[in-house]
């Protein structure tokens, strides 16, 4: 008799031992399956533009012609006159406070 | 003046046909993520504690993208023969009929709609999530943050409230958010 008890108990716990490491197999399982999604889905934001907002600031590179044109005749004047600039000529998106110049030729 | 146009008849839509504006590539993002939380939420339900079932409330001019999110979250389920899972849609109004739900996904709707839905949800202690993270503040528990990265944030006020039991792993990708603060 005590050793049916003592072979039932052992039984239950297996099955108890099993289904919670079967909960854990399938957290896991799926959790990776999240992480998987979670970059999947930040690839989808940045290529639909639904996170233009939080990315990084636009570089965009002026060349001397461009800057001399304008009258500028150092990177402050070139920073001074982003927003300006496009307004006027209405070239590419402007956000302003947001556009960095950086020359790649140098002296102006 | 097209612009002026086209916002105008936008508003007349939206307010006509009780209709609000999707973002096809945001209804992507939800689609694979929220079954996903769905599966590991490991709060116990009574006897239908085992079935993991989404119901998602849309307001009358949206059932078609209702319908269509439904179809991308089915696509989206994990397979576990241990929870039998189901994604299914009712209007706002029939938000007590979603039988067995153990998750509400909230599209837009007007805030009183929203409000009675997540009443429903706090009563049945059923787990929330918005297409629009704004709606954390009314009380909804899980909402996406689409930034340079797409988290979860957990509304951690509001599932303490409903003594959720959240796997540990929802908390390591996920930011908690607490009423009065983003």
């Amino acid at each position: 008799m005590a050793l049916r008890i003592f072979f039932f108990a052992i039984g239950t716990l297996t099955l108890l031992f099993a289904e919670s490491g079967a909960q854990t197999d399938l957290s896991f399982s799926v959790g990776s399956d999240l992480f998987t999604s979670l970059e999947e889905a930040s690839a989808i934001a940045t290529t639909s533009r639904l996170n233009i907002d939080e990315m990084p600031e636009f570089v965009t590179v002026l060349r001397r012609q461009e800057l001399r044109a304008l009258g500028v005749e150092n990177l402050f004047d070139a920073e001074v006159r982003d927003s300006s600039y496009y307004s006027r000529h209405e070239k590419g998106i402007v956000r302003p406070g947001r556009t960095f110049f950086i020359t790649i030729e140098y002296p102006l | 003046m097209t612009f002026r146009f086209l916002f105008l008849l936008q508003w007349i839509f939206v307010y006509y046909a009780n209709a609000y504006i999707y973002n096809d590539a945001l209804l992507v993002i939800y689609a694979k993520i929220v079954p996903k939380i769905m599966i590991l939420d490991h709060t116990l339900r009574g006897e239908e504690h085992l079935s993991q079932k989404l119901c998602i409330l849309y307001e009358k001019g949206d059932e078609r993208v209702a319908r269509k999110i439904a179809r991308m979250m089915r696509k989206n389920v994990p397979e576990t023969k241990r929870h039998p899972t189901g994604i299914s849609i009712k209007p706002y109004g029939a938000a007590e009929s979603c039988d067995n739900a153990s998750a509400f996904f909230l599209l837009e709707a007007h805030v009183q709609k929203i409000e009675r839905a997540i009443r429903i949800a706090r009563e049945k202690r059923i787990l929330t999530f918005s297409y629009d993270s704004k709606m954390l503040e009314y009380g909804v528990d899980i909402s996406l943050h689409t930034g340079k990265k797409v988290y979860p944030i957990v509304n951690i006020d509001a599932v303490k409230e409903k003594g959720l039991r959240l796997d540990p792993l929802i908390f390591q990708v996920a930011k908690i958010h607490r009423r009065g603060a983003s």
